[in-house]
Order: structure tokens, then C-alpha cells, then sequence
């Protein structure tokens, strides 16, 4: 590796690929303090604290497969706690990675590539000793072993603490910019909807392997494009654990808790002891329903109505209720032709929607079906109520319309940003239409009206002499 | 005075047309789909979005006739009156 004492490279490897990631010396944030409740290796009930020191920074990808990524540099404080975390690590990486492999694409090179529905993560050792991931990627730092060995303190960059390089763990995965989801959508943003396929299929992947993600909220789901389509891929999997056994604690975000955990912790302080899968599975789905409602409601009616108080019963939320949850929408939305969609989104959160909500078998596919079919009675009719538009003006704008269409597709885009650029494009050829016929009528009747003048002017001239 | 009348012409276009996102987010996702495909697939829920997309700049296209008309017959009426009295000059 290391040209520089302050170089780390990490070397991904799979059949037929290779990725090399420099990473980055992290910037002036101190390490962030993380602890893991981890099941004790040789089985037994009670789970093991890990405490770790993190380092948050990136990596570029200096070989093909995608470029940028994000690395995670976790210090553990003893050899035990390293091994533990390590294997730990790594079955978490793989139950995540198996959710990624129904996706389509032969020959596939899932670890660098997408489609992902969860982006992969992949473990790094900080000795240099090589590290295996489901028997098909390996992972090492880009030093042989015998010399991080042979001087062990030395070769780490100071950067990283000056830990033993056998305390340390990185965990890699691509990095997705951020989503920025619309505050407000005062129209459902159905347009989102078909991209949400591969995220509801993955998390039904991954139910079925009986892990759970456990923090799906709308800031831990990104977009991503590649060369065989977009689609929406969860990100940051600290928090997922095997739901089946289910652990006895539980890391999540407190905002987008599922009413079922919310009722538990609120009952008992100590409730969550007593977790079961469906509970788990639930919070999945129910940050799956958050994430879905941000794009089609807009971020801040989530976080402030969905996820706010019932005016009803300011003891429970929105979300604790169909009926509210309908209610909420249908004053957000409140063009009628919208009820069949408000209703098919509400469901869930009423007694019945719970009941499958927490049912061990898939759910997000069919309920994202669901939606779709909803949506579709909406859009039945309408708003082809009113009369056709008029087709001849087609013709007469066909250039505007293929600029309009070019503008929005270009360059990349998610689809929502697409149909806004288009309504911006739409905007923009409207008032360059209006000025060139303003301009072409001001001409015809102003110099009409000039020559007529001039003509009877004339006219009246010659008949004067 | 013609950056007065662009305001205006802007101005009308936004009262007559409409906001363009408030036109069309009632097509929902066949709006997005349009945008991808066009309207040559032969879906006719395509087609029906292009129409109205073609409408819309129908409107503005009216409201810029309208406009324009209306400024060239005030233009023409007072180019005329320079015209006769040039010509009344003249003889």
C-alpha cells in the first residue's frame, strides 16, 4: 500500500473483479462512542456488549465498479471484542447481501455494482490478514499481513489513533448521495411509486432470511441509477439484527417507531426485552410506509402530521390509526378522485393492516401492489372527466413538446426530478410561445393598420389634386 | 416600456395558463412515464397527456395573440395618425 504513512488501501476481490479503495483521512470530527449488543459466539442467551470507537471517513474506488464509497473504522477495546464483533460484522454483511441476490442482471458483481435493494457492506481487517465474505468476496488491506505484523503499530495511518492494528475493523460500502425528499407533495408523487419495487422486494428478502434492517426512515433510503434501471436502496445497516431469535435490546430512530414496539416500551420500560419477529419485521414495514409517504405526501407531513399528534387524542399519534391516517390524508389531498389511494396508504396502520404488518410472511411487494392498483382507480376517468384535449396542437407544437421531453431527460435524474424539470420546461416554453405569437400579432395588426392609413392617406392625397 | 409589457405578457401567461405542476400532477406517474417513452408508444394515456401538454401551450399562445393584437392595433392606430398627418404635411 502505502506510498505515505497516512495511505490505507483496501482490496475487494470476487470472481473476476477487483476493486481498490483509497480511503481518505477523516475529517475534524471526533470518534463517535457505538456500542453493540451482540449474541455470545458459543450460543447462550445473554448478549454481549461491545464497546467501540468510530471513525466515519470515505474511499475511492481506484479500479472499475463504483467509485465512491464510505468507510466505517470501528477501534475495539480488546482482542475478544474485536473477534466477536468481526463475526458478528460479517453475518450481519451477509444476511444483507443475500437480500440483493434475487435481484435480476446475470453475472452480476452485486459487491461493487447495482441493483441493490441494501447496500452491501463488506469487512475490512485492520491487521491485514485476509477476510472472507460468504466464501465468494475477500477483503484485505492492501498490505501483506507479515509486514503490518511485523510492525504493528507503525503501518496503520496516525490518523486512525495509533490502535492495534488487531483492535481494528473497517466496514466499506458505496456511498449514495442523500435523497432529498419534498417537504410537501399537495399531489400524491405517485410517480415514485415504480421505483419503489425493488426496495419492497428486498426488504421481503431479507424478512424471509429473518433479519431485519430496524431503522428504515426516509434519511436511511437513497436512489440510485445504473445501466439496467434506478431504484430506491436502503442504506446504513448498523442497526440490523437477526429477528428470529429475536435480540433483547434494539437500536432504531425513536421518531419512526412502529405502534406495536411504541406501545411496548411505553407499558414497560423493559418491554423490548420481551421482542418477538413480528415486532421486528413491523418496524421494517413501518419504516417502509414512512419512507413511502415522504415521497408521495412530502417529508414534512410525515414527520409533523403522520408522526404528530392526534387531534383527536394528542396521546396517541396519527399513525396510531386508519382512521386518522385517512383523515390526515384526505385533508392533504383533498381532490376526492385521491380516496381510493388515501385508503389503500391508511390501511396498514388500522388493527387489521397491524395484524400483517407483523405477519412472518412477505408483505411489502403486495401492499406496494396494492398501492399501485389504488392509484390506478384513481387515475381511471381522470382527469379524462373533463373533455380530450385538443390533438391538432400537437402538430403545432411538436418541436416544444420534444424540447420539453429533451430538457427533463437530460442528464441524470430521479424520475420525481425529471417530471420537475419538465413542469419547470413546461413553464418556460409556455411564455416563449406567448411572447413569439405576442410578437407575431403586434406586427400583423400594427402594421396592417399603419399600411391601411398610409393607403387612404394616399388615396385621399391623389383625390385632393 | 417594452420590459413593462414583457412583465405583463409573463404576468398573464402565469393568470391564464396556470401553474404548470398544479395542470399536470393529476396524471400522477403517466405523466413521469410520458416523459420517458412519449406518446408514440400508442398508449392513449400518453397520448392524452401530450394533448394537454399541447394544450397548455395552446392557452399561452392565445394569451400572447391576444396581447400582441391588442398592442398592435394601439402601435398601428398610432403610427397611422403620424402616417396622415406626414402625409397631410407633405401636401
Amino acid at each position: 500500500m502505502a506510498e505515505h504513512d497516512d495511505d490505507l488501501v483496501v482490496d475487494l476481490s470476487g470472481p473476476q473483479w477487483q476493486a481498490l479503495l483509497t480511503v481518505a483521512p477523516p475529517g475534524h470530527e471526533p470518534p463517535k462512542t457505538v456500542d453493540f449488543d451482540v449474541p455470545p459466539t458459543g450460543g447462550g442467551q445473554e448478549l454481549r456488549r461491545i464497546g467501540t470507537q468510530v471513525v466515519f471517513t470515505t474511499a475511492r474506488n481506484e479500479r472499475s465498479g463504483w467509485p465512491a464509497w464510505h468507510v466505517k473504522i470501528y477501534t475495539c477495546a480488546s482482542l475478544g471484542d474485536a473477534e466477536t464483533l468481526r463475526q458478528y460484522l460479517n453475518a450481519q454483511a451477509s444476511a444483507l447481501q443475500r437480500a440483493n441476490t434475487y435481484l435480476p442482471g446475470a453475472a452480476r458483481r452485486t459487491p461493487i455494482e447495482p441493483p441493490w435493494a441494501v447496500v452491501p457492506v463488506q469487512v475490512v481487517r485492520g491487521d491485514g490478514r485476509l477476510e472472507q465474505l460468504s466464501g465468494a468476496v475477500t477483503t484485505r488491506l492492501g498490505v501483506p499481513s507479515d509486514q503490518i505484523v511485523a510492525q504493528l503499530e507503525s503501518r496503520l495511518p496516525r490518523w486512525i489513533g495509533g490502535a492495534r492494528p488487531d483492535l481494528v475493523l473497517l466496514a466499506v460500502s458505496p456511498q449514495i448521495e442523500a435523497l432529498p425528499w419534498e417537504p410537501l407533495r399537495h399531489w400524491p408523487g405517485t410517480e415514485h411509486l415504480a421505483d419503489f419495487a425493488q426496495l419492497a422486494a428486498g426488504i421481503d428478502q431479507l424478512h424471509q432470511l429473518r433479519w431485519a434492517h430496524c431503522d428504515i426512515k426516509p434519511e436511511n433510503v437513497c436512489w440510485c441509477a445504473h445501466q439496467d434501471g434506478s431504484g430506491y436502496v436502503l442504506i446504513d445497516t448498523d442497526a440490523a439484527t437477526q429477528a428470529d431469535p429475536p435480540p433483547r435490546a434494539l437500536r432504531g430512530t425513536a421518531l419512526y417507531e412502529y405502534t406495536g414496539l411504541r406501545a411496548l416500551r411505553l407499558d414497560d420500560p423493559e418491554g423490548l426485552r420481551h421482542l418477538t419477529p413480528g415486532l421486528l419485521y413491523a418496524q421494517d414495514r413501518f419504516g417502509f410506509l414512512t419512507v413511502v409517504l415522504s415521497a408521495l405526501a412530502g417529508r414534512h407531513w410525515v414527520d409533523h402530521t403522520l408522526l404528530g399528534p392526534d387531534p383527536d387524542d394528542p396521546s396517541r399519534r396519527v399513525a396510531d390509526s386508519a382512521e386518522a391516517v385517512r383523515h390526515a390524508l384526505r385533508a392533504h389531498w383533498p381532490d376526492p378522485r385521491w380516496a381510493p389511494l388515501a385508503d389503500a396508504l391508511a390501511h396498514p396502520f388500522g388493527p387489521d393492516g397491524r395484524i400483517a404488518l407483523e405477519a412472518p410472511g412477505p408483505w411489502a411487494e403486495t401492499w406496494l401492489s396494492g398501492v399501485r392498483d389504488a392509484e390506478r382507480r384513481c387515475a381511471d376517468g381522470d382527469p379524462g372527466d373533463g373533455p380530450w384535449p385538443d390533438e391538432s396542437l400537437v402538430h403545432t407544437f411538436a418541436r416544444d413538446l420534444e424540447r420539453i421531453r429533451d430538457h427533463a431527460l437530460r442528464g441524470p435524474a430521479t424520475r420525481p426530478e425529471r417530471v420537475h424539470l419538465a413542469y419547470r420546461a413546461i413553464g418556460e416554453a409556455a411564455q416563449e410561445i406567448a411572447l413569439r405569437r405576442a410578437a407575431l400579432w403586434m406586427s400583423v395588426s400594427g402594421l396592417g393598420i399603419v399600411l391601411a392609413a398610409l393607403v387612404l392617406a394616399a388615396a385621399a392625397f391623389v383625390i385632393g389634386e | 416600456m417594452f420590459s413593462s409589457w414583457r412583465r405583463r405578457l409573463r404576468h398573464r401567461v402565469s393568470a391564464g395558463c396556470g401553474d404548470p405542476a398544479a395542470r399536470f400532477a393529476p396524471y400522477g406517474h403517466t405523466f413521469g412515464e410520458w416523459l420517458d417513452t412519449g406518446a408514440g408508444s400508442g398508449r392513449p394515456d400518453y397520448a392524452e397527456v401530450e394533448s394537454a401538454v399541447a394544450e397548455y401551450l395552446g392557452s399561452a399562445a392565445k394569451v400572447g395573440q391576444r396581447l400582441g393584437a391588442r398592442t398592435g392595433v394601439v402601435l398601428g392606430v398610432a403610427g397611422a395618425a403620424v402616417t396622415v398627418l406626414a402625409v397631410w404635411g407633405l401636401s
